[in-house]
Parts: C-alpha cells; structure tokens; sequence
C-alpha cells in the first residue's frame, strides 16, 4: 500500500443548469411571498400593540406606528373591561392556566397508559377498542356539544373549571392515545418480555421501561395538547361563565366596551398576551416536536 | 438446576397448529439444543417453556414442580434474547439488577450478585455504561449477566449468537461450552445454526413444521438421522440423495440408480443385509459430500463431469454429474479439476444410509 500525502478539495459541488438556476430562483420567491402572507396578519397585530388607539383611528388599521408605546400591554393586561369587570385579562389568563397544565398532563398520561395497554400488554379486542377511541379524533366537537352539556350538568360541573378541564382530557385522550399507540407500536417486544421473566407487572414495566424511552412522544403530546386546549374556542365559550372563563372565551368580550369606540390598541395587545405561551411551550420543545412526528416514518 | 420434562405439548395460533405433540426429557445439567428451519416452531417452543407463551395442550415440569399454568417470574428461568433486550435507558449494573429490584432482594445480596458476575464475565469496567455504548460482543455479555444473575435452575437462549459477527461468533460460541462446563446448568438454546447445534450441545432437538423429527447426541444425529429432513437439514452442502433399486439377493446386494442412458451400480454384497426386506423396491440412498475422495483411495470408483468448482479455502466443493445425476462432493483443497472435466472420484460406502418411501431412514440390523 502507498501512503496518501495530499488530500484533494473535498468541498466540489454539483454546478447547477440553468433551468436549475431559474427554477431555484422561482421557488425561494414563492415562497418568501407566502411567508409575507402568513406573516402580514402577525405583524400588523404586533405594530398595533405599540400605537395608540387614537392614531389607529386617524391614520389606518394597517400602518407604521408614528409614536411608539407599551401602554396598551399594561392595559390589555390588567385594566381593560371585560363584561363590565375592568381587571384585564390577567384572571382570564390564569383561568386557562389553571386549566391547560392539568388537562394536558392527564390527558398525555393516559394516552401513554392506553397506548401502552393498547400494544404490548396482549389486551382482548384492543383493536376494536383502539379504532373506538380513534374515532374521537374524527368526530366534529359541534357533534358532541350537547352530550356534554347533559354529562356535565349531571355531574353538577356545569360552566366550572373542573367541567372543562374534564371536557378537554377525555376529548384529549382520543389524539393522545392515537399517538401514544403509534409510537409505542415500534417499541421492541422483547424489552417488554424481558421484564416480564425479570417480574416486572404491568405499572413497573409502564414506570421503569417504556416511560424512560418515551420522552419523544411525550414532548409531541404535551405541545400538542397545550396548543389545543388553549386556544380552544367552542368548548371554552359554551362551558364558561363570570366565575371561570378561559382567555379565548374572555377575548370575545375584550372589544364591545360601553363607549362603543374600538380599542385596537389593547385588543392588539391582549391577543398576543393570550398568543405567548402556546409559542413558549413550541421554542422549548418544537425541535423534539418536528423529530417526534417523523418518527418511526423511516427506519 | 433441574430437570425439564415436557409432555405432549401442542400449540395453536387461530387455525395455524404450531407445535403437535412435543415430547421431551431433558436431564438435569444438559446442553440441548433446538435446531430447525425458520417458522418449524422452535422459537415458539421456548417461550412456552419461558411462560410467554401458555400451551394449547400439553403440560411442562421443572425439577419437580409443574410449571405448566406458572407465570415467567415465577418458574426460575432466565431467557437471553437474539437482540438482547437490554434496557437502553439503564446501566449495565441497573439492567443486570432490575430483576432482584423487583423480587426485593437485598441491596447487599445485589451488589455481591453483580460483583461476581462481571468478575466471571469480564464486564466489571462496562457496569456504569449504558448498553448503546457497548459493542455487539460486550452487549452479548451483559444478556448473559442478566441471566447469570438470577441463578435460574434452567437457561433458554434464543439464538444468543446470530447478531455477532462470524469470528466474535465462534470465540462466544467456545467461551459458552466453557461456561456450561463450569457451571453445570440445564440449558435450553434455539438456533438455527447447525454448527452451533453441533459443536455445543450434548442433545438436538430438530423441528420441522412443528414436529419433532428427532432427539439424540449430535454424532447420531449426523450419522443415523431418523429421516430425510434430518439428513437433508443438518450438514453443509446437503446429504445427497438418490433414487435405488435394491437389486440381488440377501448377503449380495446391488442398489442401481437408474440414470439417463446409464445406470449406476453401488455393491452392498453382505454389509447391509438390513435391506434384503427391500429387494425389488426403490428406496433412497443418501450420501454425504465428504465421502467423495479422489480416486485411488477406498470405495466405489466413478467417473464424473465436473459441473462448478467452488474452492472454500480448506476444501473444494465439487459439483458434478455422474448419469444425468447432479451430486455434490467435498474433497480437499488440493483437488482442483476443471469445468466440464471428466474426473475419477472414489466413494465411500461405510456410512450411507437408507430411507424408504416414506423417507424413514432404514435401520440396520444391530440397532
């Protein structure tokens, strides 16, 4: 053998046609000019929250702010009127607080519980009862409106915060099963055998073993339920009242105030206040989100 | 250790029977080992005896106890996967504990089960690595910590070996037959590899279509295979099998093989009077490709076209055709003939067997 003493450029690249080049060209400009249009509704809301409303009103709803100021946020946050109670929508935000974190972790865990269950525990029919859960993934919530109103009233939860949160685990649990099932479906047989001759029951093999390799699914759920739940608009409005009432149900009112004069300003500001966590909750996990949905896609 | 004694077990997978009436005894401290071709039932074999499984019908006893209705924490057995199945998200250590965690054994007792079993598998430096570090061999090691550590009265291994390269496989291989040796457990190994089958066993199990075709010492099952399907499956190339008619009388027997425009005449004389209930009947004989030798030495000459010569490295494979009839042949590897020679080979006549129309092998008159 001869030894190799000189390594050559490593870094060629293909050269491109020139149909390749117009064809590049005419792809990126599609596609800034969608993201400008996705784009645009974000940035007008977010120029707005910084103009005072009177100028809104003089120059125009879509426009570059000429003074610049944080008001509206402070307003919007904790002195706008909402059905004749000036508190902002601070109680409104942590309404939805109070409801999402709990909703959205039970939810998750059940999912994981029934998919599971649904894979690896050889559970009679646990094909028809996967395909019966499913369904609810299907199922328009306008379909379900009613039933609920009736379970709820029987349970005496109407219009509570507990009622909803109810509402939005057992819907949850149909998406959260369906992507638990999928993804715990791949997970190797053996392991699960494995722990059964090591005399691990069902829970123990559920905490030490398939938790542990779950984090993927988990992070996708807990996104995905988050972002549901709270942006979550028919269930919030028909199951609320003036004692609970999420922020997206709250929003409706933020705008009819006695004056009659619209308040783009603060309303501008108290979309984006109600806008911030889904967003928080996607930069902390989207990475995991994007890899979690690929997942098992291709070996 | 104990014994395993399993009794006219059957297995049924909706309309499929996986598994018809197994009947073995397998003794105390013994190596046996299930051999078969993919799908025959030997992987389904061993997770019933696991637990994983529950028979159909049948009944299993361990040492004195039947196990038959037992879950597998409860039996004393210890099960190493072909894909190992360690627990990615634990320690080495936490994966060979995990079992003792969950039947409550002291931490103490777990510590010096541990110690003692990297020590005897040379694992101690990997304990605090989790099995994604480790390569295929030292994973391979921890699985076996696993079930070391239990001190299970009976082993199952399901085909431990396959995922290995071939040199790590034969150097695992070796140091299991040691292991065996020095710890005297009753083991129970699924492979569909028939050298593994041969070099480490003291009894083959070989299945086909989930049947037992026959349970002996490995030298038996090469040289007395029950039938066909042993004789065919366990050797590499295959036994050669060709059609005979047992012409003469008894104490001078001829098998003639009918060929394409010649016959083949293979001289028994006196030395299988085992098949003078045959005379007149086609029956098959099977001969193995190492008894083909070159010419000059003892046997049967014939003369043959050479068709393929694959030389292996220690041995040439021959194949060639002698009256329209392709057969196989081993010979060492400083035979090398050309394509489409003709060649004198000389062919031992000791050690060929019979097998009738049903494909039992015929046996000889002293068995």
């Amino acid at each position: 053998m001869t030894a190799i003493d000189t390594i050559p450029n490593l870094d060629r690249k293909k050269p491109l046609r020139p149909s390749q080049v117009v064809g590049r060209i005419a792809l990126y400009a599609t596609l800034i000019v969608l993201a400008l249009f996705v784009l645009m509704p974000l940035a007008v809301i977010i120029l707005n929250s910084v103009r005072f409303n009177d100028d809104i009103l003089r120059e125009s709803f879509i426009g570059w702010p000429t003074r610049l100021t944080l008001e509206n946020w402070g307003v919007a946050w904790g002195e706008a009127c909402i059905n004749a109670s000036c508190t902002g929508v601070k109680p409104y935000f942590w309404a939805s607080i109070l409801m999402v974190v709990p909703a959205t972790v039970i939810s998750t865990a059940i999912g994981l519980i029934n998919g599971f269950a649904l894979t690896k525990w050889k559970m009679p029919f646990a094909g028809f009862i996967f395909v019966a859960i499913t369904i609810g993934v299907f199922l328009p919530p306008q379909v379900v409106l009613l039933p609920w109103a009736i379970a709820l009233g029987w349970l005496g939860l109407s219009k509570s915060l507990v009622g909803l949160s109810l509402v939005h685990i057992i819907q949850g649990t149909c998406f959260t099963t369906l992507f638990c099932r999928n993804y715990l479906i791949n997970l190797p047989d053996d392991l699960i055998k494995a722990a059964r001759i090591d005399g691990a029951g069902f829970f123990r093999t559920f905490w030490k073993i398939v938790v542990p390799l779950s984090p993927p699914i988990i992070i996708v759920t807990i996104i995905w339920q988050f972002t549901f739940i709270w942006n979550e608009f028919l269930f919030a409005i028909t199951f609320s009242s003036s004692d609970f009432r999420p922020i997206t149900a709250a929003l409706m009112s933020l705008n009819a105030n006695d004056t009659g004069v619209s308040e783009y300003g603060f309303g501008s500001a108290a979309v984006l206040i109600a806008a911030i966590p889904p967003l928080v909750i996607y930069f902390l996990g989207g990475r995991y989100f994007v890899r979690g949905l690929t997942q098992g896609a291709v070996k | 250790m104990a014994a395993l004694n399993i009794e006219n077990v059957w297995k049924k997978y909706g309309n499929v029977i996986a598994l018809r009436d197994v009947n073995l005894d397998i003794r105390d401290g013994e190596f046996v080992v299930l051999v078969g071709p993919s799908g025959c039932g030997k992987s389904t074999l061993l997770s019933i005896i696991a637990g994983l499984e529950d028979t159909s019908h049948g009944t299993l006893t361990l040492g004195e106890i039947d196990v038959t209705d037992l879950s597998p924490k409860d039996r004393n057995i210890a099960l190493v996967f072909q894909s190992y199945a360690l627990y990615p998200t634990m320690t080495v250590r936490q994966n060979i504990t995990f079992g003792m965690e969950n039947r409550k054994v002291p931490k103490a007792e777990q510590d010096k089960a541990v110690a003692d079993v990297a020590k005897l598998l040379q694992i101690e430096p990997l304990l605090d690595r989790k099995p994604g570090q480790l390569s295929g061999g030292q994973r391979q090691r921890v699985a076996m910590g696993r079930a070391l550590v239990r001190d299970p009265q009976l082993f199952l291994f399901d085909e431990p070996l396959s995922n290995l390269d071939a040199k790590l496989r034969v150097e695992m291989r070796t140091e299991m037959k040691k292991l065996h040796k020095r710890l005297g457990q009753t083991i129970v190994y699924v492979t569909h590899d028939q050298v593994e089958a041969m070099t480490l066993s003291d009894r083959i199990v070989v299945i086909n279509d989930g049947v037992v075709q026959q349970f002996a010492d490995p030298d038996t099952i090469y040289q007395k295979p029950a039938n066909m399907f042993v004789a065919g499956f366990m050797g590499s190339p295959s036994m050669n099998f060709i059609d005979v008619e047992v012409t003469g009388r008894a104490r001078a027997i001829t098998a003639v093989h009918r060929g394409d425009g010649a016959d083949i005449d293979f001289p028994f004389g006196a030395t299988r009077e085992e098949l003078a209930p045959y005379i007149g009947k086609t029956i098959t004989l099977g001969v193995r490709p190492e008894h083909f030798r070159p010419a000059g030495e003892a046997g049967l000459t014939l003369t043959v076209n050479v068709d393929v010569v694959e030389p292996t490295g220690p041995d040439t494979m021959v194949v060639f055709s002698v009256a329209g009839k392709s057969l196989v042949g081993v010979l060492n590897a400083k035979f090398r003939p050309e394509e489409d020679d003709d060649v004198t080979l000389s062919l031992s006549l000791d050690e060929a067997c019979f097998f009738d129309t049903e494909g039992v092998r015929i046996r000889g008159l002293a068995e």
